[in-house]
């Protein structure tokens, strides 16, 4: 028991408030944001009832509906993608271990300035004569995944015994069979959690997607629509997307970090 | 005897280092082998190479004399346990051990039969529905030997099989191997670094050292006769005596001239070593006839035995012998006692390197 337990200690008051004001900041403003995305006047500045009219305007709006369409069809190609690239990846560099270097480069995309990426991607596929459109999203989002997938995969050969893989093939199995009845489903958990990392990641991904998409309504993604929207002012309509996909995102990154972390257990 | 496994010549290097070297061996139908040795012998690498993981740089490897050397693992009679004991932790004990005959095929009340079985035999079939995880070291231990077993190979591999076992838990486990081995007639050859297992359990041990064996054959021939210093050194407790071989018998410098088992294998003028196990040593603190004088430097009891530390008078040589307690509280010692030592030229070796 120590004493600071008993009768008021100022430093820890101090630290307690402190604490709040942290998450005063962070969570107040997105706060607002749903809160207001529920108002029935659509006014930042007046409360003037529960209403759910800001979420049926988006359903109608076909623009919106559109640009939700290219970003889920972006995100499911890409995460399909770049978690099968990046799991054979993480078995690879399993099994050779390679250099640093080796190592650096392929973690490097998870950390190059969107905006450097975004550029060289798009000189390359001018330079490549590549037409731009949903499926340059594609390939450019799966340059950073793939980065993502490896390195959640890899937490988990972090405690993968890899003598169960020759325990496998000693008791007759071949190495398709030892892959897809030991080396998958014990790494599966990863696989999952990098999936859905990836699928967050892509989904919410503005400035490559922005870049590479080419000009044209066809392939605006959906962080692409909201932009074009608040040009003209925050309004309710995006209040009510951005309260949506704040929510999906949440539980897709919670639901990831259970899956891999549960495992691990 | 027909030989069941033939190694023959077999040479692996990694690199700078050879771990096996030009190494023979050969093993019987239903023997119970070991292979002994520190660790860096070599012994993991041979038994990798005996399961098909490693491929030999030179040499064969045979079994019932057919050549294995080039075969895949997964298509050798030959299953391996496991070290880690290496149980997949996604599947059942159950999953676990129908693992390597659905690889053949078995299916249906076939497979449950079998596995039912094979948990019967290390008594786990209660456990049947469980996971690794929720499963103690010896109970994993049990699967790994089941599943390995299931596949009646003709030579199972065991990779120290009680390392991570309890001190306890190692003696019931040795006993129960055993029983196994005889039960179902296959052959084992276990690797292990701890001598008094090895001893113990099999019937022959090859001991190994820098990738050659320094000695091989039953425990008791490496136990009382020992080839070499390094095979005197590793199995049980040794004293090392520093002498020359002269005409008439062992000249230890300061205490005169001792027989020995041997004698007659070593030429004289030879500077060589005499080792005398602990236990084989008398000590008597009257005067004993044509015994060595020595001055107690220490004692240890150790409940059945008592281990007296002394050092020898005309040459300072530390000696160890092991004295049942029972008899040596009558001795009445104490560390500066002065006692007198001997034992039967019959238990004292020379040993040239």
């Amino acid at each position: 028991m120590s004493p600071a337990r008993r009768g008021f200690d100022p430093v820890r008051a101090w630290l307690a408030g402190h604490l709040a004001l942290v998450y005063v900041f962070l969570y107040v403003p997105i706060l607002v944001l749903v809160v207001l995305s529920f108002n029935r006047a659509g006014l930042p500045t007046v409360w003037s009832g529960f209403s759910l009219e800001w979420y049926a305007k988006l359903a109608a709006n076909e623009k919106i509906v559109g640009s939700v369409v290219n970003s889920l069809v972006i995100a499911f190609s890409a995460t399909a993608i770049s978690t099968v690239i990046g799991t054979l990846l993480a078995m690879g560099l399993e099994e050779r271990r390679p250099g640093v270097a080796t190592e650096a480069l392929i973690a490097a995309p998870m950390i190059i300035p969107d905006i450097v990426m975004a550029i060289s991607l798009l000189s390359f596929y001018s330079l490549v004569k590549l037409t731009l459109g949903v499926h340059s999203v594609i390939l450019s989002h799966c340059v950073f995944m793939i980065s993502f997938a490896c390195a959640v995969v890899r937490t988990r050969f972090k405690q993968f015994d890899h003598s169960i893989i020759e325990a496998s093939i000693d008791l007759g199995a071949s190495e398709i069979t030892t892959f897809r009845r030991v080396t998958l489903p014990v790494i599966a958990p990863g696989v999952i959690a990098a999936a859905l990392l990836g699928f967050t990641l892509s989904f919410d991904e503005f400035i490559i997607a922005y870049f590479t998409s080419g000009p044209g309504a066809s392939s605006i993604t959906f962080p692409m629509q909201i932009y074009a929207m608040i040009r003209f002012g925050v309004t309710p309509d995006v209040n009510a997307v951005a309260t949506i996909v704040m929510f999906v995102s949440f539980l897709l990154i919670f639901l990831s970090q259970r899956i891999n972390r549960g495992a691990v257990e | 005897m027909s030989a069941l496994l033939q190694v023959e010549g077999v040479t692996k290097r990694f690199g700078e280092v050879t771990a096996v070297d030009g190494l023979d061996l050969g093993i019987g139908q239903s023997e119970f082998f070991a292979l002994l040795g520190p660790s860096g012998c070599g012994k993991t690498t041979l038994l990798r190479m005996i399961a098909g993981f490693e491929v030999p740089d030179a040499g064969r490897i045979l079994l019932d004399g057919a050549d294995i050397t080039g075969l895949k693992a997964n298509r050798r009679p030959v299953n391996l346990m496991f070290q880690s004991y290496a149980l997949f932790p996604h599947m059942t004990v159950f999953g676990n051990v129908a693992y390597g005959l659905e690889m053949e095929g078995v299916r249906g009340e076939e497979l449950k039969r079998r596995v039912g079985e094979a948990l019967e035999m290390v008594q786990l079939a209660a456990l049947a529905g469980r996971k690794p995880g929720q499963l103690s070291g010896g109970q994993k231990q049990r699967v790994a030997l089941a599943r390995a077993l299931i596949k009646r190979p003709r030579l199972l591999l065991l990779d120290e099989p009680l390392g991570a076992l309890d001190r306890k838990l190692r003696g019931q486990m040795q006993i129960e191997l055993k029983r196994l081995q005889r039960e179902t007639g296959i052959a084992f050859l276990v690797v292990t670094h701890d001598q008094e297992e090895a001893i113990t359990m099999a019937d022959r041990i090859a001991l190994l050292n820098h990738g050659r064996i320094a000695q091989q054959g039953e425990p008791r021939l490496l136990y009382e006769q020992p080839d070499n210093r390094f095979v005197a050194d590793f199995i049980g407790q040794m004293n090392f005596l520093e002498g020359v071989r002269r005409a008439e018998g062992f000249e230890l410098p300061g205490l005169g001239v001792l027989g020995a088992a041997n004698l007659e294998r070593v030429p004289p003028g030879t500077a060589a070593t005499l080792a005398v196990r602990p236990e084989r040593i008398e000590v008597s603190a009257a005067l004993l006839e044509s015994g060595l004088e020595a001055t107690v430097q220490g004692m240890a009891y150790h409940g059945q035995d008592l281990i007296l530390h002394v050092r020898l008078c005309g040459n300072e040589a530390p000696l160890v012998a092991r004295l049942p307690a029972a008899e040596a509280d009558a001795v009445h010692l104490s560390p500066g006692s002065r006692v007198w030592c001997r034992w039967p030229a019959a238990n004292a070796r020379i040993l040239i390197d």
